[in-house]
């Protein structure tokens, strides 16, 4: 874990209040590993106080990684602002990566901007010999992200939209039992909502997976017991047990 | 290089610069940072008789400069502590202090004695803010009666010097700390967070799942700050300033008003390394203004 200085080297806005941001920061990129986030402090003055966090949505292993976010409120507005050359004030990689398990096929959910720790993981999933799905639900195809970058990757992508607009009309968590198979590895991150359907469904098949969560974060470093959920016995943080969790540890 | 060393009491610390507890755990979590040894002391987390879950989730809501919490105490009890995180802090080279809390006055008591005599730990700080279940759950630290009685036995109940953590959320600080002083304590810190409240519009309910919480942070520092100096003028007790500190002048504010130390609370989330650039903050500021020693601002607000 480390507190740097990362440089914004490029920022691309997808679409409105969207935007993936590159920085250069060697040692984040390093070690960071997929299901891993970092913590900005998107401004120096206390507005915002706290640090906002984001999942790695890709790395080099070398010097540079990227998120990928959505503008909600005060935070993620400046960040937005932000241009290439800025210096920002980062700490990461933080947080339990996802265990990569063999399975026949790779399924992978993701709900909206759940799709950046996703992300990450298909591309070291890609080094694996079994097939990658992902399951890609949004509310619009206005709102599919970084679609061309998957495909070129070689996973193979069945999207669900809300209203029809691309791929199947409806949501993941209505067809994902169609994809289930004994032997298979899932890794989901998305709402809560989601993950609870989901995490219903994976167990009613007899299966777990690997969920990614999110919470409101203190300190992010597993000091302040303030990012919690509930697991069966007592309470995990997110911000360091997690933010990925076994299925089968939650309790809804 | 200006001399930063302090003495409460008893204790010696190597600078004023503290953690308060609750919000850098029991020193481990930050060592990716740098060497706690640095710190003037660390305030650890509060430990309770039994073990406590906490409170149920959402537990943190942020508002403008500042954060409400309510952790509720999430402990793994006494035994344990004793067993498991006593441990960990060997090896840590400064002023280690726990923080005790209880329902009773009893449950202090019996933390107090079972912490007197364990290695490692230099004083105890006695939090205040918890609902005493024999009187109607009032918290301890609202009623004078109520801080000299819960003072007095623990000061008896053991060898370690003692610090009461009063809370602000009172009418009058000053008597507080009053009955602290007069009950043989060694020090006070002040302040704990100001009991808040956020409400989530579209649901119409509170955000926290304890509904009410504690507020902290830089939106709390001038009422902190207040109350620091109104109770340096008043009492002759060493006061352990907190509230809001972010900065080098944050801290300077607090000792000038009356803090022989002070604590670092939630701008350890916002800045790990605000403890340390803090003390560098501070050793610049006596350089310049050709102070030889840190004692030389504490206290010496006028008028
Ligand atoms: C581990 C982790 C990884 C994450 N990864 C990503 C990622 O990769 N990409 C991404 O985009 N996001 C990610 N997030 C979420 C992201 O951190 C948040 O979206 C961000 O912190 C929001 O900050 P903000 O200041 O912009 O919004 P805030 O100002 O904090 O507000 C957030 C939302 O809460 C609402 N709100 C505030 N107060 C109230 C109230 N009283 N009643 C009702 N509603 C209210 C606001 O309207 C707003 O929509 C992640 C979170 C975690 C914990
Ligand atoms: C997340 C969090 C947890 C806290 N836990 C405790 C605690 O266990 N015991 C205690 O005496 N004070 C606790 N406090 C209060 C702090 O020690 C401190 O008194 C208060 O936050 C004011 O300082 P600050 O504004 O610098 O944070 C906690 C504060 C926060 C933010
Ligand atoms: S954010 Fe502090 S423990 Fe997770």
């Amino acid at each position: 874990m480390h507190k740097l200085l990362a440089k914004l080297i490029d920022a691309q806005a997808l679409a409105s209040g969207v935007f993936v941001h590159t920085y250069h920061a060697p040692e984040i990129s390093r070690s960071a590993e997929p299901g891993q986030f970092v913590n900005i402090r998107v401004s120096s003055s206390v507005a915002p106080l706290l640090r906002r966090p984001f999942s790695v949505l890709s790395s080099d292993g070398r010097e540079q990684f990227r998120i990928l976010f959505e503008v909600k409120g005060q935070g993620t507005e400046i960040l937005s602002r932000k241009q290439p050359g800025a210096e920002v004030d980062c700490v990461g990689p933080l947080g339990q990566p996802f265990q990569i398990k063999a399975g026949k096929l790779n399924l992978v959910i993701a709900g909206g901007m759940g799709v950046a720790p996703l992300f990450f993981l298909m591309q070291q999933l890609r080094t694996k010999p079994y097939p990658t799905l992902l399951l890609y639900g949004v509310r619009t195809k206005a709102c599919l992200y970084l679609v061309d970058e998957l495909v070129a990757s070689g996973v193979q992508l069945q999207i669900f939209t809300d209203d029809g607009s691309a791929g199947q009309q409806g949501m993941v968590t209505d067809f994902v039992e169609e994809y289930m198979q004994p032997g298979c590895a899932i890794y989901a991150c998305g709402p809560m909502e989601m993950i609870k359907v989901l995490t219903h469904k994976v167990h009613s098949a007899g299966l777990e997976c690997q969920v990614s969560l999110e919470n409101q974060l203190g300190c992010g470093v597993g000091a302040c017991l303030g990012c919690v959920v509930k697991v069966h016995d007592g309470y995990a943080r997110v911000c360091c047990d997690g933010p990925v969790f076994d299925s089968n540890a939650l309790e809804f | 290089m200006p001399d930063l060393e302090i003495q409460i009491g008893e204790l010696t610390l190597k600078n004023p610069v503290t953690v308060a507890s609750g919000t850098f755990g029991y020193g481990q979590e930050y060592e990716a940072f740098y060497d706690p040894s640095l710190l003037g002391a660390i305030f650890l987390k509060s430990v309770t008789l039994e073990e406590r879950p906490g409170n149920p989730p959402p537990r943190l809501v942020e508002t403008p400069a500042g954060l409400i919490n309510s952790i509720g105490l999430q402990n793994v009890g006494l035994d344990r502590f004793l067993d498991e995180v006593v441990p960990l802090l060997e090896g840590i080279d400064t002023v280690l202090i726990a923080n005790i809390a209880g329902n009773t006055v009893d449950e202090y008591v019996q933390l107090a004695e079972a912490l007197s005599d364990c290695p490692g730990l230099a004083a105890l700080e006695v939090n205040v803010s918890c609902p005493n279940v024999k009187e109607g759950g009032i918290a301890f630290g609202t009623s004078a009666d109520m801080i000299r009685e819960v003072t007095q036995e623990v000061v008896a109940a053991s060898a370690l010097p003692i610090i009461v953590k009063l809370t602000p959320n009172v009418a009058d600080i000053v008597s507080m700390a009053h009955a602290a002083e007069e009950a043989g304590a060694t020090a006070v810190s002040l302040v704990n967070t100001f009991l808040a409240l956020a409400i989530d519009i579209e649901t119409r309910r509170p955000i926290l799942g304890n509904a009410t919480g504690g507020l902290s942070g830089p939106a709390i520092k001038p009422i902190a700050l207040r109350m620091v100096w109104q109770v340096a003028r008043s009492t002759n007790i060493p006061i352990i300033g907190m509230g809001g500190i972010m900065t080098g002048t944050d801290a300077i504010e607090f000792l000038m008003a009356g803090a022989t130390a002070i604590a670092v609370g939630t701008a350890n989330f916002v800045n790990p390394l605000a403890p340390v650039e803090i003390v560098k903050e501070l050793e610049m500021f006596l350089e310049a203004h050709h102070h030889t020693s840190v004692r030389e601002i504490i206290n010496v607000v006028e008028g």
